[in-house]
């Protein structure tokens, strides 16, 4: 396929990759190819090294002393699945913001349609931010869990979790993060911060490939009392009929992912490697540079609007934008086919986060950097929506021309 | 590597995991701390389970046991056995 000129879709999944990732997926392809933890000889011996090797990375990376509490799973969304349907019971309480992704709110819309699960959505401000205060002054006794996104992958706002999991702790309930944007992006421990519950994917700011995620599973929580999404063969206890109740094979039933866990280990070596602070500071730069180019376009009639917070500490390099008077469908297939941009359009299956943000059900452009984006590309993009804007502008001018013509017109005819 | 294996008595110990992931973490621990081991496939007589299982020479046991120990690895049966020169191998 030919490459986009520019990629800024990077929320989405990112790209281009470090090619240290699909080195490691090669040579397991080539070399290893066996299956983990089923076999005793050396293939399959080192196949579950590299699985393991993917647990470390990941426990390093999110602060999390043992490899072993890192369950994977296929994507974040699983990982979530298997939190909520796992720990929930009928009659439970959760709270949950106003910034979430629908794989937080389908489950969870799910289990109070189908289990009796009562569910608080506790509002957040336009831009994406959120007081802890009203989580807290959401909480009921029968209240099992907090639902946090830590990074929106809207409008890039970071959430307070580390006072949101203060809450948590005080009133002896756990905190489940939707790490989706943030894990490798923002700079942080998970046991430091106090999440009880980490879901994250493996193929955004951790540069694996899809089909790698997880969920990481605190100390605090009762893993007994935790049912897994999906039964079945570990590889371990293959003498007993029932599921073994340790981690992580409780929850890691089937062959996972190994070909994608040894790229996302790869890649997330070369996160560590390059440091997530670099990273984040290199990006946050350029953010400023985008934002602060998208905000001077309002020449001439021209107007865009750009969503979230403005200070980068608090925000990832996910920037919403709408341009007036064009629909951001027509915006983002344009600098598609005009100017080799590759954005995303719509409500970006958080239909929540735009009913906060004011922008449902329309939606916006969203522009996501990432590792390998250019200052050049920022650049770039900042003009191609400056020029739509402009075009815009001309559009909406002569539709306010033609609608004084058609009243004078309406006048004369009502006058004959 | 090992010394000459001993004429009679055990060759090596064998560390029982729950799961191929704790084997390997205990096979970095065991590296980490200059013991030789190997992850080989559990003996039909010590376990029914399918899985695999650290095999160190016996002179390591003690050491072995410390380290596997300090590294929070859980073991769930620690058996001495003699095993022929054929299975024999200190490393990987």
């Amino acid at each position: 396929m030919k490459r986009p000129t520019i990629y800024m879709d990077n929320a989405a999944t990112s790209w281009p990759k470090p090619p240290a990732m699909l080195a490691a997926m090669r040579r397991f392809i080539d070399e290893v190819g066996a299956n983990p933890g089923r076999s005793g000889h050396r293939q399959a011996v080192e196949a579950a090294r590299i699985v393991y090797g993917a647990r470390e990375a990941v426990a390093e990376l999110l602060g999390v002393s043992d490899p072993l509490r890192v369950v994977f799973t296929a994507n974040a969304t699983q990982a979530l699945n298997l939190a909520l349907r796992g720990l929930l019971v009928p009659g439970d309480h959760v709270v949950t913001t106003g910034m979430e992704h629908n794989s937080v709110m389908r489950p969870l819309r799910a289990l109070e349609q189908e289990e009796g699960l009562a569910l608080t959505v506790v509002p957040c401000s336009p831009d994406g931010t959120l007081d802890a205060g009203d989580v807290e002054a959401a909480l009921r006794p029968q209240t099992k869990l907090i639902v946090v996104n830590h990074a929106s992958n809207v409008i890039g706002t970071i959430l307070p979790v580390r006072e949101v999991a203060g809450i948590a702790r005080r009133h002896g309930m756990l905190l489940l993060v939707d790490g989706a944007q943030s894990a490798g992006a923002v700079p942080f421990s998970m046991e430091e911060l106090g999440v009880d519950l980490l879901a994250f994917t493996g193929h955004k700011s951790l540069y694996g490939p899809t089909g790698s995620g997880g969920l990481v599973i605190g100390e605090r929580v009762d893993v007994e009392r935790f049912r897994p999404l999906v039964w079945g063969g570990t590889g371990s206890r293959s003498e007993s009929e029932t599921q073994p109740d340790f981690l992580p094979d409780k929850f890691e039933s089937g062959t996972l992912n190994v070909v994608g866990l040894a790229g996302l280990e790869a890649g997330v070596r070369w996160v560590i490697d390059r440091g997530v602070e670099e990273l984040r500071a290199r990006e946050a730069e350029m953010t400023a540079a985008l934002i602060a180019g998208l905000r001077e376009i309002g020449d001439r009639g021209t107007e865009v609007r750009v969503y979230g917070v403005t200070d980068a500490d608090r925000r990832l390099p996910t920037v919403s934008l709408t341009v007036a008077g064009m629909e951001p469908a027509e915006v983002s297939l344009r600098l598609d086919d005009e100017y080799g941009i590759a954005a995303r359009v719509g409500l970006h299956c958080a239909p929540q986060a735009h009913r906060t943000m004011g922008t449902s059900p329309v939606g916006t452009v969203r522009l996501s950097l990432g590792a390998f984006t250019t200052q050049d590309d920022v650049a770039a993009a900042v003009a191609a929506v400056r020029a739509l804007a402009r075009e815009a502008g001309r559009r909406r001018e002569l539709e306010r021309q033609h609608e004084a013509r058609g009243e004078h017109a309406g006048r004369d005819a009502g006058e004959a | 590597m090992a010394a000459r294996p001993p004429a009679h008595g055990p060759t090596h110990t064998l560390f029982l995991v729950p799961s191929a992931n704790h084997a390997v973490q205990g096979e970095r621990a065991l590296q980490g701390a200059g013991i030789a081991c190997r992850l080989i496939p559990v003996p039909r007589a010590l376990s029914s389970q399918c899985g695999v299982c650290l095999r160190v020479v016996r002179q390591d046991r003690r050491r072995a046991e410390a380290v596997l120990a300090a590294a929070g690895t859980e073991v769930e049966g620690v058996h001495d056995v003699r095993m022929t020169e054929r299975g024999q191998g200190g490393g990987r």
